[in-house]
């Protein structure tokens, strides 16, 4: 490394303050009548407008909420420790916004869009996307048709995700949830690899910073880090930060849809993110609705999620939609996508409180996963009876739909008859098939983390279980049968595998799959 | 609850009883006197707001206080304010008061904020030069911050105009550190 002289340095910093502007401006003012817990109250300001930017004299932002006749109330984007009453704040102009550009990928950055991953600040051109924004209008979108893989078998197969979709995983506590959004993440490396991504936006709100460090770990550590920005909000920052963080990783996943790019977010999780918003709300004063919620917790939301969309094809129409930001107006391209992952927490699996059912009633589906399944060790621990996706077949490739066609059906019929399970041999053979097939196919779907498959591989999987080649395996040892199985195909099968990822499956394929399916299942049977 | 409403109709209530009777300037004056007094006297806001000591207390401390040196309309706006509950909102409703009056009367308020006392020469100087760019008369206060290192800081009512060095010095940083002005 050539070394860098110092004249070079106090050359290049000479340059840097002979150009720094020494214009004076007239700024509009207000002064700080109280300050607390996050919030300011405000004197003057008289032309401030909502949700406008603010800066206290010690360079903290501040983003105006409340318009009151005698005061203005504003959310600390900061600590409020060197704010003192009689202070002065002033206007910026700017309603609160984030630069958004390329640099920020394999970024850990806060919610103002300032790099807390220690690497210096971000590089190359960014853009002003603002943090509050309308949703595209009707003109300007279209059906989702493509599939986001997520990797997990019991996902792509029997509650598929489309580009632009949003679907809501749920369940309570360490049940897997951020796991399924993880694994997600890591699996469009592939696609990354071949120039094709799908840019990832990972939202931490209101978690342990130990916890997000682990994440952006795990991420580079899988090579997904390169293609994914972290937006993180932790438990001890201001609530307003934490409430708004949802809004700037959607401004950022909104600049690649709007360049026609397709980008998965996920909102991990919205129950904190409400949380937030009613510390900061009754901090306002406002007056809390169910359960100290304030009256707009379901906008909160209902804009948030809107915002996921798959934009329409055209890039002349794209270029007209509605409130698009001045900054990217050149940029606009059209068949871009938003896909929304809002994941929620439920206590003792109450999908019936109040911001579950709200944020049920605006996914378009939603991934359940259950304390029971996890303990018994069904992992991924999702309940398939009462997860659905509302886009479903239109988000699978043609072979996996032929293939995985019967098995939520299948898997439907085994837990009606599970039950029957205890009595054994008592039961006829039909329904000793059922239940035989059922539990084989829950063995299937079982996964284990950070091991995302690609989707030939899964029809291929699924294959053997909705045909019934897993008659002869012992349900303990089906797990082994894949693995040998999946290791078979990789190694003598590629053009069949390259042929399935295509979406193409006919009778030769199939009964390829059926032969190697039977040799492996010989050498296991008991 | 908007509280906001509160102080905002005692102080329209005050101003529209002066104006029937005439009595804005005095009242106005009265109205900077209560708000300096309570300013500087942390114990007499805390005895005022208190809940433990009784209505007519309060109206006597507030009467011997006052009494004597204001207007009549102030001592009744006072002891309403007593008999309302509402001591928490007095310093909210005397600076509504105070922007009512303002408004009716053109005063604008001017704020220089200086490193050192400067002299009243250039005070003076100042001084002419507001009065041609402001209509209306304007009452001009000055204050010493050394914290603004040098310069000046000139507020007129709700606008600021920053001439200090330290907020030169900050421009640097800010942009030094992101490499463009972040406004």
């Amino acid at each position: 490394m050539t070394e860098i002289k110092p004249s070079e340095v106090s050359r290049i910093l000479k340059k840097q303050l002979e150009g720094v502007r020494t214009r004076l401006e007239l700024e509009e003012v207000g002064t700080v009548l109280q300050v607390g817990d996050g919030i300011a109250r405000i004197y003057g300001l008289a032309n401030v407008q909502a949700n406008e930017l603010v800066e206290f004299e010690n360079g903290i932002y501040g983003i105006v909420l409340n318009l009151e006749e005698d005061n203005v109330g504003a959310v600390l984007l900061g600590p409020s420790e060197e704010i003192r009453e009689g202070d002065t704040v002033r206007r910026t102009g700017r309603i609160a916004s984030i630069r958004v550009g390329e640099g920020l990928l394999g970024r850990v950055i806060n919610t103002l869009g300032e790099p807390i991953d220690g690497k210096g600040s971000v590089k190359g051109e960014t853009f002003e996307m603002p943090i509050e924004r309308k949703a595209p209008g009707v003109i300007f979108r279209q059906p989702v048709k493509q599939p986001v893989q997520t990797g997990i078998k019991a996902i792509d197969a029997m509650i598929p995700i489309g580009r632009g979709q949003r679907e809501l995983i749920i369940g309570d506590r360490q049940t897997g949830k951020t796991a399924i959004a993880i694994d997600t993440i890591i699996n469009q490396r592939e696609l990354y690899r071949k120039g094709t991504p799908i840019y990832c936006i990972y939202v931490a709100i209101g978690q342990k910073g130990s916890t997000v460090a682990n994440i952006a770990k795990t991420l580079e550590e899988h090579g997904a880090l390169e293609y994914t920005v972290i937006v993180s909000a932790n438990a001890s920052d201001p609530a307003a930060s934490q409430f708004y963080a949802p809004f700037a990783g959607c401004a950022i996943g909104e600049y690649f849809r709007d360049t026609g790019r397709d980008a998965l977010i996920i909102y991990d999780d919205l129950s904190k993110q409400a949380v937030a918003y009613r510390e900061v709300s009754l901090l306002l004063r406002r007056p809390p609705g169910r359960e100290a919620y304030p009256g707009d917790i379901f906008y909160l939301h209902s804009r948030l999620l809107e915002r996921a969309a798959k934009i329409i094809e055209s890039d002349k129409i794209a270029a007209q939609m509605n409130d698009l930001p001045t900054s990217i107006q050149k940029l606009v391209k059209g068949g871009g996508s938003l896909t929304a992952l809002p994941i929620v927490e439920t206590q003792a699996g109450d999908v019936s409180a109040y911001i579950p059912t709200n944020v049920i009633s605006i996914t378009d589906g939603q991934i359940f996963l259950e304390s029971a399944l996890f303990n018994a060790g069904v992992r991924p621990a999702i309940n398939v009876g009462i997860s659905v996706s509302r886009v479903g077949g239109n988000a699978q490739i043609p072979a996996m739909k032929k293939v995985a066609g019967t098995l939520k059906i299948d898997q439907a019929q085994y837990r009606e008859l599970e039950a029957f399970a205890k009595f054994g041999s008592d039961l006829d053979a039909a329904t000793l098939a059922v239940l035989d097939k059922g539990a084989k196919n829950v063995e299937l779907l079982k996964q284990p983390q950070y091991s995302p498959l690609p989707v030939e591989q899964q029809i291929a999987v699924i294959f053997c279980g909705t045909h019934g080649l897993l008659k002869s395996v012992p349900v303990e040892r089906v797990r082994e049968f894949e693995k040998t199985y999946l290791e078979l195909l990789t190694a003598r099968h590629k053009e069949l595998l390259q042929r399935l990822r295509k979406g193409e499956i006919d009778d030769e394929i199939m009964e390829t799959l059926e032969n190697v399916a039977e040799g492996v299942a010989f050498g296991l049977k008991d | 609850m908007n509280e906001s409403k509160i102080s905002v109709r005692y102080a329209r209530a005050l101003f529209e009883l002066c104006v029937e009777k005439d009595a804005l300037d005095e009242v106005y004056r009265d109205v900077k006197l209560i708000t300096r007094v309570l300013s500087e006297n942390p114990d007499l806001v805390q005895a005022l707001e208190s809940r433990v000591i009784p209505l007519s207390r309060k109206e006597k401390i507030v009467t011997e206080i006052f009494g004597d040196r204001t207007n009549q309309a102030t001592m009744q706006l006072m002891r309403l304010i007593i008999k309302n509950n509402r001591e928490s909102y007095i310093s909210m409703i005397m600076r509504q008061f105070k922007d009512l009056v303002k408004k009716e009367r053109g005063i604008t308020e001017v704020m220089l904020t200086t490193a050192q006392p400067i002299s009243p020469d250039l005070i003076e100087e100042l001084k002419q030069l507001i009065a041609g760019k402001i209509a209306g008369t304007f009452e001009m206060k000055t204050l010493i911050k050394p914290e603004i290192i040098g310069g000046f800081v000139l507020r007129v009512d709700d606008l600021q105009l920053d001439a200090s060095v330290r907020k030169e010095l900050d421009r640097i940083r800010k942009s030094l550190i992101w490499g463009f002005a972040r406004i």
